[in-house]
């Protein structure tokens, strides 16, 4: 109500000095109506909407979150050295685990076999050379080579010619 | 140990502070928002808008020269930008192609019908203030952006052509005429000066 008996009279001034032709009183009351006006204001939670919006994530993100990165970080190196320093220790449990040495023989046997593998597949491409090279030698003969060429020429015309009539619609259309 | 001034914000917001961002924001979240939301004369849009804004703004903090004038002029100038946009992009959108306007800010394609309740604000009996804010509404654009500018948020007319890129006179202009159709508008409507 009050407010409203403010605007009351700042409107009255202004209206009663255009009435009159007063430029100068108008615009000071004018001003006056305009400014007592109540300002739109967004709502709740707009600046940070804004600055989630703004920042990028890594800035934004909240500051536990990255404790809490890091403490895991942690944790995980703390368990690794743990598990790492106590590994003697470990074998005198009632624990069926193996020797080092049987861990190197492990591990030399898979290399093993992944050797084997190679070798394997050394031989078939050795093989897939051998067939190659046999092809190559028969493609020498002039006879092939002119086969060869010809029917390249051929391939080429036919290409051609299928671009020629998958095209043909398109451009008669337009 | 006084309140920061904006440049002081600005200088703490481009080395990384997160908090000079925020206080940035809630300094001017009300006056940006306020320009806008006269100018589009919807809520929901003109918090969008108010928002793209200051993402703009804070995307090219960088380009801010305290030399060269106010935070908040550069600020009010990115806003303006951002609802003529809007403005434009919804005249193209509604009017049809072989009525193109000339390049001019005339935005009455754009307006609702006149008479008709905004979403902004609705005029109820008794009610002076939104009787006016309803008033407000009804005028062109760039007339309310005038207005609210300078007797608002207190911009000199200099200062409000350099925002809006209008020429001096064409500010003064608009601010004449804006209290003119105001004081028609109101008349119409049945004010009159009491006593």
């Amino acid at each position: 109500m009050r407010k409203d008996r403010r605007l009351r009279n700042e409107m009255d001034a202004w209206l009663t000095a255009e009435a009159a032709g007063d430029e100068r009183g108008a615009e000071a009351a004018f001003a006056a109506l305009v400014g007592a006006l109540p300002r739109l204001t967004p709502a709740a939670g707009f600046a940070e909407r804004v600055v989630w919006a703004a920042l990028p994530p890594t800035q934004a993100a909240p500051g536990w979150l990255a404790w809490l990165a890091r403490g895991g970080l942690a944790a995980a190196l703390a368990l690794v050295a743990l598990a790492t320093g106590f590994l003697p220790m470990a074998t005198r449990l009632p624990v069926s685990l193996p020797s080092f040495g049987e861990v190197v023989k492990s591990v030399a046997g898979g290399l093993a076999w992944i050797g084997g593998r190679f070798e394997t597949g050394l031989e078939v491409w050795e093989l897939l050379g051998r067939i190659g090279e046999a092809i190559t030698v028969a493609l020498q003969t002039p006879e092939a080579q002119a086969g060869l060429a010809g029917s390249a020429i051929l391939a080429t015309i036919a290409f051609y010619t299928l671009h020629q009539l998958l095209t043909f619609e398109r451009r008669t259309v337009r | 140990m006084g309140t920061k001034t904006d440049e002081q914000l600005v200088a703490e917001a481009l080395s990384g502070s997160q908090s000079a961002y925020t206080r940035l924001v809630e300094r001017f979240e009300r006056p940006v928002y306020n320009l806008v939301a006269r100018m589009v004369r919807d809520r929901g849009l003109a918090e969008d808008l108010a928002q793209e804004a200051f993402v703009k703004a804070f995307t090219r903090l960088d380009t801010f020269r305290s030399g060269q004038g106010k935070f908040s002029n550069w600020l009010f100038k990115i806003a303006h930008n951002t609802a003529i946009d809007h403005l434009r992009k919804s005249r193209l959108d509604t009017v049809p192609l072989d009525k193109t306007e000339p390049d001019e800010p005339d935005y009455h394609a754009v307006l609702a019908d006149a008479e008709a309740a905004t979403p902004l604000d609705r005029t109820v009996a008794g009610d002076l203030g939104r009787a006016l804010a309803a008033a407000v509404d009804r005028l062109r654009p760039e007339y309310r952006e005038a207005i609210v500018l300078r007797h608002q948020e207190g911009l000199a007319y200099d200062e409000i052509a350099e925002v809006t890129g209008m020429p001096l006179g064409t500010v003064k202009t608009y601010i004449h005429r804006a209290r003119k159709e105001l004081a028609a508008i109101l008349e119409e409507a049945g004010w009159a000066p009491t006593g």
